[in-house]
């Protein structure tokens, strides 16, 4: 096989083609940009990066554009959805723990619920900073504070290290965004004036 | 003056890659090979150069596979502040190599 010979139908060629068809048009030029050159690209390992690189790309513009069209700040969004993960971990580890009760159900039930109600939290919390709510930055400011605590008080007790530093870490960003004065001006609400008028429609 | 704008230690490589031959048309695959740049770093650059206006576009068809390519080129504003950046660059890099470390 001639090595200068493009290759277009390859399994990275595929996942690209796969996810540039499913761009919004705007920009497209890029996209197409970024399959033309894989084609020239040498080697399976080279292109498969080649195409992953090109995916984040895409993902991330896409993001990007979103946010922008929904006037959603891409930060807020992704402490949302951090928010919202941190809640889909908790819940099915919970349920994953299911099987292993051995207790009456009488006495497991009103337990499981609170711990379901507070697995939740992070998700509910992750809700209210989607819809741009500023009692929900507030309180994701004090769980942030309360799990870095908790996460320092298992630091002292394990050696494994590694990942509670890393979740200290995004807690401290994640508090050092919300505290910004931009972040805290989106989340105030305009006040509301009120004016009275009389039956000629001058103001009172 | 580069401007405003903060440019990336891989921005201005990509600045450096495109000032060698200035009024040439480059390929994303070349420029991702010259600056050993992975196309997750590069095209972003790019994106943003291009909205800048430091950068115009085209596409041709390659010779190697008949299939259209996206080259790139710096424009004339492109060209003044890739210079600029490029010589902050170099002077940075100078001060820190000259600078004495400061005692404490």
């Amino acid at each position: 096989m001639n090595p200068r010979q493009p290759k277009h139908n390859d399994l990275p060629s595929r996942i690209l083609r796969f996810f540039v068809t499913r761009q919004p048009v705007s920009l497209d030029p890029w996209h197409h940009a970024m399959l033309a050159e894989l084609s020239l690209v040498e080697g399976f390992w080279a292109r498969f990066e080649w195409a992953l690189g090109g995916i984040y790309v895409l993902a991330a513009a896409r993001l990007r554009r979103s946010a922008q069209d929904n006037g959603w700040r891409l930060d807020i969004l992704l402490i949302a959805a951090y928010h919202f993960l941190f809640s889909c971990v908790l819940i099915g580890l919970l349920t994953w723990q299911l099987p292993e009760i051995t207790e009456s159900w009488k006495y497991v039930v009103p337990t499981l619920i609170m711990a379901y109600m507070l697995a939740a939290i992070p998700a509910v919390l992750g809700v209210g900073l989607f819809l741009g709510d500023d009692a929900a930055r507030i309180g994701t400011v004090l769980f942030s504070v309360a799990h870095a605590l908790l996460a320092c008080a298992y630091l002292t007790r394990v050696h494994v290290w590694a990942f509670p530093a890393l979740r200290i870490g995004l807690d401290v960003v994640m508090i050092a965004i919300l505290l910004r004065p931009q972040v805290r001006r989106a989340f105030q609400t305009s006040p509301i004036s009120l004016h009275l008028r009389n039956q000629q429609g001058a103001e009172i | 003056m580069a401007g405003d704008i903060r440019l990336s230690p891989q921005t201005i490589s990509l600045l450096a890659a495109m000032s060698e031959t200035p009024s040439d048309w480059h390929y994303g695959y070349d420029l991702s090979r010259q600056t050993e740049l992975k196309s997750g770093t590069l095209y972003p650059i790019l994106m943003r150069l291009a909205e800048l206006g430091w950068l115009e576009t085209k596409w041709e068809h390659a010779e190697e596979n008949g299939k259209p390519r996206h080259l790139y080129r710096l424009t004339a504003e492109g060209r003044r502040k890739a210079r600029a950046a490029l010589r902050e660059s170099a002077l940075a890099a100078r001060t820190l190599r000259t600078q004495p470390l400061r005692q404490s």
